[in-house]
């Protein structure tokens, strides 16, 4: 057994991977080549990973059963699937999964808009009927008298209380929202 | 660079399952060895095939196409493969059907590599699955450290270790089954 100088065996095994790996640089490389070249035991350990190496780049390739692909088809046929602009519509939490926030915003965003125009509506009705007299009801009071007749006692304490119950249900609405984005299979958020 | 799936993703994403079949033809041997080194049981393997491809399949309409569509699906069957991993004990590659099938009229020298593959088979058997892994998708479908990264949500560095570990459990493995006894001396 030759050992070159006093390079130690154990350092150079310790190197033959990344050596093997193409990981050292040209001085560590051309170091670990002069130490294979005198060494007997460092060059059979060498061969081993040459070997090693060989049988990687035939690494095994198995195949999926052929009836795999029929199998999948008839799984996805059975599930009909909206096209992609109706899904971005439909399941917004689907497409939207890197941004949760911004797929709830987009399931309750309609409800919360005709809430919203609601309940402006229901403000200025009460503002309006609150503050003018009805005794000569120019064409402008007289809507708002029908609107508050129709949609509003004309009392400060039954709109406040209506504005309690349509708070509540907005908080329930947002509240299954929140579940049901919860809820989304985590691979529907996976768009990349 | 163009995605080559990109027509037939596009055809798929407004529900053409034809165009989707294509993209399972082209893709499910991929996704069946990667399954097949994780969990080490090819009827596991297979189940995940179908699971990887019926989640592609739903989720598909979300692919903005800022990744192939190959890495993309890569990813999402090793997450299918992990949580069957998690929940089950996986098996030893040695109890997988043969990977090709070598009959008794193929030359010698076909045979000879059956035997190194079937040895080969055998270390690979003594790595932990996320070495298993690194190696299926490096010498086995030929991806860059860059898509082994994106595929596993890895660094790229943390890849190249990962690699370098890979080997050197696999030369280990190989010293353990006794290979030394062969023409390396």
């Amino acid at each position: 057994m030759n050992h070159p100088g006093n390079e130690s065996c154990t350092d150079i095994k310790r190197q033959l991977a990344a050596y093997s790996g193409g990981g050292l640089t040209p001085d560590q490389r051309s170091h670990v080549e002069r130490h294979l070249a005198g060494c007997s035991l460092c060059s059979s350990e060498w061969r081993k990973w040459q070997h090693m190496e060989t049988m990687l780049q035939h690494f095994p390739r198995p195949v999926a059963p052929r009836d795999l692909t029929q199998q999948i088809l008839q799984r996805i046929r059975q599930e009909p699937r909206e096209t992609a602009v109706a899904a971005r519509v439909l399941k917004p939490a689907a497409y939207r999964g890197a941004f949760p926030s911004a797929a709830i915003s987009a399931q309750i965003g309609p409800s919360a808009a005709a809430l919203s125009l609601g309940l402006v509506g229901l403000l200025l009705g009460s503002v309006v009927a609150l503050a003018v007299p009805l005794l000569n009801p120019s064409p402008l009071q007289l809507v708002a008298r029908i609107w508050i007749e129709l949609f509003e006692p004309f009392s400060i304490f039954a709109v406040a209380s209506k504005w309690f119950i349509a708070l509540a249900w907005s908080s329930v609405g947002g509240l299954v929202t929140w579940m049901v984005a919860r809820m989304t299979p985590e691979t529907q958020r996976m768009g990349a | 660079m163009q995605d080559p799936d990109a027509a037939l993703v596009k055809s798929s994403q407004i529900g053409d399952p034809d165009a989707f079949g294509a993209l399972v033809e082209r893709h499910q041997d991929t996704v069946y060895r990667l399954a097949l080194r994780m969990l080490g049981n090819p009827h596991d393997a297979a189940d995940v095939v179908q699971e990887s491809f019926i989640k592609a399949w739903r989720a598909l309409p979300s692919f903005r196409g800022s990744a192939k569509f190959s890495t993309w699906l890569y990813r999402i069957a090793v997450r299918v493969a992990t949580d069957r991993l998690r929940s089950s004990k996986p098996e030893l590659l040695s109890d997988m059907a043969p990977a090709d099938g070598i009959g008794p009229n193929e030359p010698a020298e076909a045979v000879l590599r059956s035997e190194s593959k079937d040895e080969l088979e055998r270390a690979l058997a003594l790595l932990p699955a996320q070495y298993r892994v690194v190696l299926t998708l490096f010498y086995g479908e030929q991806c860059s450290h860059e898509e082994i990264s994106s595929v596993l949500g890895i660094p790229v560095g943390t890849i190249k270790t990962h690699l370098h570990r890979a080997r050197t459990r696999l030369k280990a493995a190989f010293d353990k089954l006794g290979w030394d006894r062969g023409n390396f001396r």
